[in-house]
């Protein structure tokens, strides 16, 4: 394999390879974070034990792309300790904290829903079998996380004062934010890596998320400033308030 | 402070659901009852017995409601399938 000592090596399919799976790993290391955040809020030892369990699945599913990123040149060491809040690439629909139980459990339904999505259309690729099988991999250990979560959702439904309903469409209309805007290339596709769309996998997305919640028609937000290398509209990166929470807090002492 | 947990929601009702699992390592070993786990339903269920007996990499994996379990010697008895 070629060495890559900068980005300016790489063809312009694998830039864009590279920037969708940055998305996909932060993505994965916030939501890790609010699940390591929101431990307490378990409803019994079984529920710690799930959540727990879940926010090592996150963060074992980073680490593994992240270590493919190397692929393209990235080091552990850049990806882990050199970046800051600005440089995370991970969903909006992830940075606003839960306001509840019922928020919590819409917000990781939308976003589990949205990674195994994407990473869907990369099981079949030919142009990366490494990259094939880690995602077939995610995707077995992440269909627990949405019996989880839907699992909640039922059992939330069952109070006629839930609000789980609104807490899910407002996030889905930040889920979507990830889909921004399907008129640009999607170089990604094009190039064989992935096996469907960005517009194909935001439809699926939706039927996938119609199963369990109502979808109302036009959900999706203006889409006049997405940039497809963070996958995101608006100005880069995650709130400060985030990323001091999901950060290293001791550098030194991760080093090693 | 201590935790407030609404019973009939969060945990299926003031009596407990209970769902017993069973599992095996390969297609060798018989299916064995490895545990249960207290939820509101199945979805839940599944989840939090796969995340907690998670100390093998089981082959197959499944998981009953203890209501559907008729008893035979323990007939009228009112005891339970062992609950771990």
């Amino acid at each position: 394999m070629a060495v890559i000592d900068s980005i300016e090596d790489l063809s312009e399919a694998d830039r864009f390879l590279r920037d969708e799976l940055y998305c996909i790993a932060d993505a994965k290391l916030v939501l890790a974070g609010w699940y390591m955040m929101v431990l307490q809020n378990g409803r019994s030892i079984a529920d710690f034990t799930s959540i727990c369990a879940m926010m090592q699945g996150q963060y074992g599913h980073a680490r593994a792309l992240y270590q493919h990123l190397g692929r393209f040149g990235v080091t552990l060491e850049e990806v882990e300790w050199m970046r800051g809040a600005k440089d995370i690439r991970s969903p909006k629909l992830l940075d606003r904290p839960p306001q509840s139980w019922s928020d919590f459990v819409a917000a990781i339904f939308m976003a589990e829903q949205a990674l195994s999505t994407q990473l869907s259309a990369y099981r079949t690729s030919l142009a990366d079998r490494t990259l094939a099988r880690l995602a077939d991999k995610i995707l077995k250990e992440s269909r627990f996380h949405l019996s989880y979560s839907v699992g909640w959702i039922k059992a939330l439904r069952k109070d006629p004062e839930s609000t789980v309903d609104e807490d899910a469409r407002r996030r889905l209309v930040d889920a979507l934010d990830w889909w921004g805007d399907a008129d640009q290339p999607d170089v990604v596709f094009s190039n064989g890596y992935r096996d469907k769309s960005d517009s194909e996998l935001r439809d699926r997305f939706l039927d996938l998320v119609g199963t369990t919640f109502d979808v109302p028609d036009g959900i999706a937000g203006p889409a006049k400033s997405w940039q497809r290398s963070i996958r995101r509209n608006g100005s880069p990166g995650i709130p400060e308030t985030l990323f001091e929470k999901i950060r290293f807090k001791n550098r030194e002492l991760a080093m090693p | 402070m201590k935790k407030i947990i609404d019973r009939q929601l969060e945990l299926g009702g003031d009596k407990p659901e209970f769902y017993e699992v069973f599992a095996r390592r390969d297609s060798a070993e018989p299916l064995t009852h490895i545990g249960s786990v207290e939820a509101p339903n199945a979805d839940l269920a599944e989840a939090r017995a796969w995340f907690v007996y998670d100390h093998h990499t089981w082959r197959e994996m499944c998981i009953v409601p203890l209501s559907a379990i008729v008893t035979i010697t323990e007939r009228d008895s009112k005891s339970k399938v062992k609950v771990v």
